[in-house]
């Protein structure tokens, strides 16, 4: 047995795994080789190093961590943990699901009549009314940009422009409740209204009429019915200039134009009958979308169109 | 490990399981931190392995003893640990976290067997993983060349070659420090 064979039975020597014949042979090969006796030694003392090698415990607690753990979570825990999947298959899926949800949301907006009407009517009395009367009168073209119906809508309840010319929005909602010509048909704006009802007040002659046109002031606002629409156009100002002229032809009131935003908002009433002209005619400016059609019933319709460019 | 606690176990009852883990938690333990060099790793591990045999028990069938095979699952989890491409870029020698033994008072013998003990520990924690674990289960923690053959599922004289190897490695490095 060479030394190299000898010392590869040093291991099962140790550990007590050698068989006969391999202990033989090595008792034989040690009892002439001082070398590998000297060899033997220091493995045994290696092993009895290895051996008183410093155990190390248990951090504290660990045992109680152990056994919490294995401890059936309550049952809604593990209902729910066999029905959702695990995190990294779920925070994806559910940042997908709000997207969804978000662009469904948008095009189910931009799509309901009623979710836009809402949008437009969002800043009350003081914005189809007052606002445009006051900051941009539409119907004195003096001061407005846009082109203001001519007189020949005078066949409609729309006086010629004036401090009336606000009210103009309210007119066609007027007019057909007003059976006394002469009292001024267009119901005035928030400024206006409380002339009107200051009027209303001081004039006991004409507190029959007055107190009607008062009221009546002070309801159109939330009365008259408002169809909201939209105008895409190349040129915004071309569609504002074609906008007032083709209004009045259709017999429709003063165009009230005012900004909002990046956006130019024009107001108008429009005898219902006129609007699948307007929507024709407007359709050729540009593209042209309506949030629905004007209410069975109506005579009149309040137009608010968002153009943009 | 008595027969009875593997019955017990089995049977899910609720305290058996309590003694089996406070019953070898240390030397599961220490397994763990010497194969893989950090207390939190080797308590992560730990866990890991009590866990897997009370969810497994009823699968075990008892053709070799319980305690085998909690050091076959302690060995494969952290054999698997040290198999990931990041741990292969690494050595555990620098990252053993060495415990001092109990301060006594001798003050030199404790420095002394200190200074021992941390290059045995640093010696183990340098073997290559597959000869780490041999000399571990078989030095320190007793089993025989069979229980280790089961536990890591390797035949005998495998398990003797690579013991003698780990050994024959840890003697030429111990001799360097402590000649």
């Amino acid at each position: 047995m060479s030394c190299a064979d000898a010392r590869e039975l040093f291991t099962p020597l140790v550990d007590g795994a050698l068989t006969e014949d391999e202990r033989a042979r090595l008792d034989a090969h040690l009892a002439t080789c001082a070398d590998c006796r000297g060899e033997l030694e220091r493995w045994q003392r290696t092993i009895a190093l290895i051996r008183s090698a410093a155990s190390h415990r248990a951090p504290a607690g660990f045992a109680d961590r152990v056994l919490a753990a294995a401890r059936p979570a309550p049952w809604p825990r593990r209902l729910a943990r066999r029905l959702f999947v695990p995190v990294p298959v779920k925070v994806p899926l559910e940042a997908a699901a709000l997207v969804i949800v978000a662009l469904t949301a948008v095009l189910v907006y931009q799509r309901t009549p009623e979710q836009r009407r809402e949008t437009a009517r969002g800043v009350p009395a003081a914005q189809a009314p007052a606002p445009p009367v006051s900051s941009t009168p539409p119907g004195p073209p003096a001061s407005s940009t846009a082109p203001v119906p001519p007189a020949t809508s005078a066949d409609r309840a729309t006086p010629p422009p004036g401090p009336a010319t606000a009210p103009a929005l309210r007119a066609p909602r007027e007019a057909p409740d007003r059976s006394t010509a002469a009292t001024p048909p267009r119901e005035p704006a928030a400024p206006a209204e409380r002339r009107d009802a200051q009027e209303a007040e001081t004039s006991g002659a004409e507190s029959p009429t007055a107190p009607r046109v008062a009221t009546r002031s002070a309801a159109p606002a939330q009365a008259s019915p408002a169809l909201a629409a939209r105008l895409a156009v190349a040129s915004r100002d071309d569609a504002e200039r074609a906008l007032a002229p083709l209004v009045a032809r259709l017999g429709g009131g003063a165009v009230a134009l005012r900004d909002d935003g990046a956006t130019r908002v024009a107001e108008f009433a429009l005898p219902v009958a006129a609007w699948p002209e307007l929507a024709r005619e407007l359709g050729r400016l540009g593209a042209f979308e309506a949030a629905e059609t004007p209410p069975a019933g109506a005579a009149t319709v309040r137009v608010v169109l968002r153009i943009t460019s | 490990m008595r027969e009875e606690l593997v019955d017990r176990l089995k049977a899910g009852e609720p305290h058996a399981f309590e003694e089996l883990v406070r019953g070898y938690q240390h030397r599961v333990f220490g397994v763990a931190l010497r194969m893989l060099g950090t207390r939190a790793e080797a308590e992560d591990v730990a866990q890991e392995v009590f866990l897997r045999v009370h969810r497994a028990i009823g699968d075990f069938r008892g053709e070799a003893r319980l305690s085998t095979w909690l050091y076959g699952i302690t060995s494969r989890l952290c054999l698997n640990r040290l198999a990931s491409p990041a741990r292969r870029r690494e050595r555990a020698g620098d990252d053993v976290l060495i415990e001092l033994p109990a301060p006594d008072a001798d003050a030199a013998a404790t420095a002394e067997r200190s200074e021992l003990e941390a290059a045995l520990s640093a010696a183990i924690a340098s073997l290559p993983e597959e000869f780490r674990i041999v000399v571990l289960l078989r030095d320190v923690e007793g089993l025989s060349y069979d229980a280790i053959a089961e536990a890591l599922d390797l035949e005998p004289g495998t398990v003797r070659s690579r013991l003698h190897r780990a050994r024959t490695t840890l003697k030429e490095t111990l001799e360097k420090s402590w000649p």
